[in-house]
């Protein structure tokens, strides 16, 4: 069977390049790095809602969510299955994050997924520990929810795609505790390198 | 100038313990990278789950559960079952709409 590409089509995939490369790109850019940032914490809050929502469905509990500045999450559960809710953190946000790049494709399908997106993200409000996931989650359903008006929504086309590609660009659900070796790694990211630098160095 | 810098100075992928071999000058990336992220997103994501060995990280907990294989086996499965989420996403995505 050949795919054939339309002229939509084309554009999105050059929106996608686009959006990968630019992700790629502004990651090490001097503060600029930092327009990326919420988009991150975002990922990381999908990534432990994955966790959480396994967890319900394996009959588990979940007590909390955390998602901390420094780039690190944590869900807290009772019960459920560890065979299927720790596979679920990186798998179902990158299946989600697929999910957007597919819905990125048209518009009726991206505003489906918005609509998705605002309720995982509700949920994910729920079980909310700490004030930083709140207010996140407040914000993203604030600005997905005013997309919808200006120019009938075409804006939310964009948004879901770039959602899409960044899911699959960032780092996802390192928990808190991680000590040692990886500081230096886990501080990086936010430019604060106190820890031995990166091996280049040596 | 180029030839100072390998293709993994510039990308920075480096295996615990193991590094290029140097040619004259050590490339002083961490310079060039100061007070940012020295690294590319996708190179953080596989340092957490392949290249080392983060104890607390979701593969390596699964790791221990299964008790079959390195948590860096889970880290490379669960990056090839995401790339193909995303690879399958453009095509479904170019075929439907």
């Amino acid at each position: 069977m050949a795919i054939v590409l339309s002229q939509d089509d084309t554009i999105n995939l050059i929106l996608i390049g686009s959006y990968m490369a630019g992700i790629l790109i502004l990651w090490r850019m001097p503060y600029l790095h930092w327009i990326l940032y919420p988009f991150k914490l975002v990922t990381i809050a999908f990534h432990e809602f994955g966790h959480a929502f396994a967890c319900i469905c394996t009959c588990g509990k979940v007590v909390s969510i955390e998602v901390d500045p420094e780039l690190g999450g944590a869900t807290e559960m009772k019960g459920g299955v560890g065979w299927i809710t720790l596979p679920a953190g990186y798998l179902g946000s990158s299946l989600v994050g697929a999910a957007m790049i597919f819905c990125g494709f048209d518009l009726v399908a991206s505003k489906v997924m918005s609509i998705v997106i605002m309720v995982m993200l509700l949920v994910t409000l729920y079980w909310a520990k700490n004030w930083l996931l709140r207010i996140l989650t407040l914000c993203f359903v604030a600005f997905i929810g005013f997309l919808w008006w200006p120019s009938g929504g075409v804006g939310l086309k964009y948004v879901v795609l770039f959602m899409g590609c960044g899911h699959g660009r960032t780092r996802t659900g390192t928990p808190r505790e991680r000590k040692g070796a990886m500081d230096s790694l886990h501080l990086g990211v936010l430019g604060r390198v106190h820890g031995p630098r990166w091996p280049a160095a040596s | 100038m180029s030839a100072m810098y390998s293709v993994w100075d510039i990308l920075e992928v480096r295996l615990p313990g193991v590094h290029p071999p140097r040619h004259g000058h050590p490339p002083d990336l961490p310079m060039l990278t100061k007070g940012r992220n020295p690294m590319p997103s996708w190179n953080i994501h596989m340092q957490d789950l392949v290249f080392r060995k983060v104890n607390e990280s979701d593969a390596s907990k699964f790791a221990k559960k299964t008790k079959c294989c390195p948590a860096q086996f889970f880290g490379i499965l669960w990056f090839l079952i995401a790339l193909a989420f995303m690879v399958g996403a453009i095509l479904a995505g170019i075929v439907v709409f």
